[in-house]
């Protein structure tokens, strides 16, 4: 007896099937409208493709470190070579701002990498530990639990903090997880992105139109800097006891467990830390020891009193908000983890050209954190030498200004040639120039006067109207204002303003005062 | 999963394919189980962690079918024995009662736990209360009691007239034998009809997703805190309460229309131009058409069948209370509760107060020189019935009837007609572009309502070349896309 093989089984079944009424009526419809069948299914594929795309252009494309920029942030991480991430830090808002790995790799030799982003839930940082284990190997994990203590993630934040994931099982079961509940969205949503990013439409921004041009740059490896000001809030830091504990879960807790869990079956050291932050009660830092404490995991918390002194952390000038750290206050953060990792758990120095070449983008970003604490001109001059930087610098009444012979060299390296010093309160304007050379400069004939400009920069993508003031010129005021965005005068005096064309943004204004050069704000 | 999701297209697409795939005659096969499928996915609760439970309210929709089934069967056989019309009455009575059971429960339930006791009510009834459905049933038992159609032997044939899930939700309201012949016989695949049900689809998402929802935005941020407006901008919510509700309706109809369309069945939504309602009358019967008329079928014409003998004698009294009686429970029917019962009332009397005062609105046109039927009388007419609608529909929304008397007090007293010209409107959870596109949706569906009674837009398309044809369907489709009230806020 021949055994019958599957391909013959298939046609006698096909045989048996054809040979039945219904069957023949089948192949006849399908003969017969076989054109039709085919225009349908063309139109199917050309309305999931057209869907497809409009999914792909809705979807938010963010390049600057202003706006948490996932695509950077995870940009950055899917940029790295396999297993050259010794350890990953992951969290919210808090942890992006106050994790350098730049700093853990020029102190320490610490390849690390951020995997955070604004709002970011323990579930989010879950299934992103998850995806950074398909590429890399790392000895340790940070993890900043200080959401446990904030409100419940919103489906926005959870979208924007997994759409950037590239598919695999991981985003796969995440979705899965997040379809649970309806308001962060169904399948469909996630498989067509633009039917939940379709409404951006009214937030269109020139980041979304130059996208293919802005997708090569790269970032700090997961820090978002916090360049502006230092909240100068007062604080007394915590000495937390068992007593205070709160009871009161989070419902996050479940996937501090998942987080524990994947890092033991992975031989993973896991730190958790919780950065300074004035929100923060009494009861949530003892809450959160105790979880840590139950869970055996070693916590830092830096807003305990111990900790806080250790790093000499000063709260006022540290922070850029009351929750979030500044530049200097993540160096602190991260020199103390460094330390840390390190001495404590043997992380070893490594050398690689990845974060070498970041270093260089690092340190500029802390010249520009340090824009807005110069106080002199003299002191204000060397940090505006970036290229990325457009400098609107104009007069608003008298704006003599005596300069040392350095701050000349170094105004004239900048490209400003007209003599500040000798302007006696003549009404005087240095804008971004068109052609070869940095600035386009004008001073005014006489005092009393005043000089109007307007042009563009940034290559045409941005317009500025400025209204330069001479001394005794009556009623009118400096006034910049530079894509609709309106600067007001501080004070009599030569005003710099600083435009960030990477961030495509403002970085600093700043008016010194005639005579000594004094910053008025 | 509702008619407006992506899984309910990509579903309805796989049957349609597997329905056309099929023999004429075996194509209400395909339609039971889609009926059944979406009867699961519709009714199940997702909150009931197990199946059976979830699956209840399913059951008692088919108990129900069944119900009305066995109920049909049995009133053919009593008439065919010659059964007095009493008894067949009481039997059609008794058999209506179970099959509205759920929905009578609901809404009873509703006014009693809700509106008087303050609690909540079964989510299982609720969920198996389809107004649609359980009407459906009805008017199948009353035709078969009537004569007009022999009853159905084959239970699953039955089912799948029962269950139709295009219109199981949203209505239409589709009668017995304004389906069978189609549902039973198959229809054959028709290019235009397909068309032509994708284009009603497409119309009844851009009603809903674009003007229903941004409207609602706005009428939600009023109602929602009512201390915190006053005068125009309850006014204003009103007007755009009337449009969220008609445009609603009107896109869960055109949706349901549209995809029965798909399979060879064509049918109208039940809407007729509201807006272009000349009295509170004509917009009751313009509004949601194929319910006024299942009311008018089965509740007020066997009302007048029955008292025709003495309706010389009791003239507008008996009109009247007829009027009372059919706008209440229709309006009951709907939702349920104190609000809709006083909905109900609200226009009874309006339609009463039309009849009674038709003369004086006639002398007094007479006496300003406004020709009947001229365009003036028409459009003031159309005015006059809009004012009453809203007043009527602000009192619906209103949290309760107390606060809506006291919005409209407000309209009359408060005096702050400069929000309509300054940036306050923008506070209102729309800014100006969604306020613009809301702006140019209500002015596209004006002008679409205003032609359709002359040419049949659809048509018109079809008959269109293939790159103007397909301009428009993009050009819609990259509307809702985009325009649509739909998915996150980033």
């Amino acid at each position: 007896m021949t055994r019958t093989t599957k391909k013959g089984r298939s046609s006698a079944l096909l045989r048996r099937l054809t040979r039945t009424e219904g069957g023949e009526r089948t192949l006849s419809f399908l003969a017969g409208n076989g054109d039709k069948l085919l225009a349908a299914l063309a139109v199917i594929i050309a309305f999931s493709l057209v869907i497809r795309v409009l999914s792909v252009w809705t979807v938010p494309e963010w390049y600057t470190q202003e706006r948490n920029s996932p695509m950077i942030v995870y940009g950055d991480f899917y940029s790295l070579d396999k297993e050259s991430a010794d350890v990953l830090l992951l969290g919210g808002s808090r942890a992006e701002a106050a994790f350098v790995p730049q700093v853990l790799y020029d102190r320490y030799g610490i390849t690390s990498c951020g995997l955070c982003a604004g709002d970011q839930g323990l579930r989010e940082n879950y299934y992103w530990l998850e995806e950074a284990l398909r590429f890399q190997s790392p000895k340790a994990v940070v993890l900043d639990i200080s959401v446990l203590a904030g409100a419940p993630v919103e489906a926005d934040a959870a979208r924007k903090a997994l759409t950037y994931m590239k598919w695999s099982g991981v985003k796969w079961e995440a979705v899965r997880t997040m379809c649970g509940d309806p308001a962060e969205g169904d399948l469909a949503s996630w498989v067509f992105p633009g039917l939940w990013f379709h409404g951006r439409w009214k937030s269109l921004s020139e980041e979304d139109f130059r996208s293919g041009e802005l997708k090569s740059r790269r970032g700090l490896m997961g820090w978002s800097p916090r360049y502006t000001d230092r909240c100068g809030e007062a604080y007394t830091p915590v000495t937390v006891t068992a007593a205070d504990s709160m009871t009161e879960e989070s419902g996050q807790e479940v996937w501090l467990d998942e987080i524990i869990r994947l890092c033991g079956e992975k031989g993973i050291h896991l730190l958790f830390t919780v950065t300074p932050a004035s929100d923060l009660t009494q009861e949530q830092h003892a809450r959160m020891q105790a979880l840590a404490d139950d869970r055996k995991v070693r916590l830092f918390d830096f807003g305990t009193q111990a900790l806080y002194a250790r790093i000499g952390y000063d709260f006022g000038a540290d922070q850029h908000d009351s929750t979030h750290a500044n530049a200097d206050g993540a160096r602190k953060i991260s020199e103390y983890l460094g330390t840390v990792l390190s001495e404590d758990y043997g992380i070893a120095q490594r050398q690689s050209i990845r974060w070498r070449d970041t270093r260089s983008a690092y340190e500029s970003s802390v010249r520009e954190a340090q824009l807005q604490h110069a106080e002199t001109l003299s002191e204000y001059i060397p940090l505006l030498a970036e290229e990325r930087y457009d400098l609107f610098v104009t007069t608003n009444g008298d704006a003599g200004i005596r300069l040392s012979e350095e701050d000349r060299r170094l105004l004239l390296n900048l490209g400003i040639k007209v003599d500040l010093d000798a302007l006696d309160g003549r009404a005087y304007y240095a804008v971004p120039g068109s052609q070869e050379g940095r600035f386009e400069e004008k001073a005014a004939a006489e005092t009393g006067t005043v000089l109007r400009k307007e042009g563009l920069f940034r290559g045409g993508r941005s317009r500025y109207t400025l209204v330069s003031v001479g001394g005794g010129a009556g009623d009118v005021s400096w006034e910049l204002v530079i894509d609709g965005m309106r600067f007001e005068p501080a004070g009599r005096g030569l005003s710099v303003v600083v435009y960030d064309a990477e961030r495509m943004t403002i970085a600093d204004t700043a008016v010194f005062a005639p005579g000594t050069g004094e910053r008025v704000r | 999963m509702n008619v407006f999701t992506p899984g309910f297209f990509l579903i309805t697409a796989a049957v349609a394919a597997v329905y056309y795939l099929v023999p004429a005659v075996r194509r209400w096969y395909v339609l039971l189980a889609a009926d059944l499928l979406f009867c699961v996915l519709w009714l199940r609760d997702p909150a009931e962690g197990a199946l059976l439970h979830g699956l209840v309210p399913v059951l008692l929709v088919l108990v129900c079918a069944a119900v009305s089934w066995a109920g049909g069967l049995l009133l053919e056989a009593a008439a065919d024995r010659g059964t007095g019309g009493g008894m067949r009455g009481g039997l059609l009575l008794l058999f209506s009662l179970v099959c509205a059971a759920p929905v009578l429960a609901d809404r009873i339930g509703g006014l009693v736990y809700t509106d008087l006791l303050h609690r909540g009510t079964l989510g299982i009834i609720r969920a198996a209360g389809s107004m649609y459905f359980t009407l459906r049933m009805i008017s199948y038992m009353a035709d078969v009691r009537a004569g007009m159609i022999r009853a159905q032997r084959n239970p699953l044939r039955y089912l799948a007239y029962a269950l139709f899930f295009p219109t199981f939700l949203q209505g239409p309201l589709l009668r017995y034998w304004e389906l069978a012949g189609g549902l039973y016989e198959g229809n054959a695949f028709d290019r235009r009809k397909v068309t032509a049900g994708l284009q009603l689809i497409l119309w009844g998402l851009f009603l809903k997703l674009v003007i229903s929802d941004r409207a609602a935005i706005v009428v939600d941020t009023v109602y929602g805190h009512t201390e915190s407006f006053m005068g125009v901008y309850f006014l204003l919510a009103g007007l755009l309460f009337v449009l969220q509700v008609y445009t609603g309706l009107l896109g869960a109809a055109c949706m349901a229309a549209g995809t029965a369309e798909l399979f060879g069945f064509r049918f109208r939504t039940g809407f007729r131009q509201p807006v272009r309602a000349v009295s509170v009358k004509d917009y009751w019967e313009r509004f949601n058409g194929t319910v006024t008329a299942w009311i008018s079928d089965y509740v007020v014409r066997p009302m007048e069948r029955r008292r025709s003998g003495r309706q010389d004698g009791d003239g507008l009294v008996t009109w009247g209370a007829r009027v009372l009686a059919a706008t209440m429970i229709g309006s009951f029917w709907y939702t349920g509760g104190l609000k809709a019962l006083f909905l109900g009332f609200l226009f009874a009397f309006y339609m009463i107060m039309g009849e009674l005062t038709a003369d004086a609105r006639a002398a007094a046109a007479d006496a300003i020189r406004l020709p009947a039927g001229s365009f003036a009388e028409k459009m003031l007419a159309r005015a006059n019935t809009l004012l009453w609608v809203t007043i009527a529909w602000i009192l619906y929304r209103a949290p309760s009837l107390g606060a809506g008397f006291g919005m409209l007090l407000s309209i009359l007293r408060d005096r702050n007609p400069w929000i309509l010209f300054g940036d306050e409107l923008l506070q209102l959870g729309i800014g100006w572009k969604d306020w613009n596109i809301l702006l140019a949706a209500c002015l596209l569906l004006l002008i679409v309502e205003s032609e359709q009674p002359r040419h049949c837009i659809r048509d018109r398309i079809l008959a269109q070349h293939a790159v103007v044809r397909w301009g428009l369907y993009a050009a819609g489709l990259l509307t809702v896309f985009l325009f649509g009230v739909y998915g996150g806020a980033i």
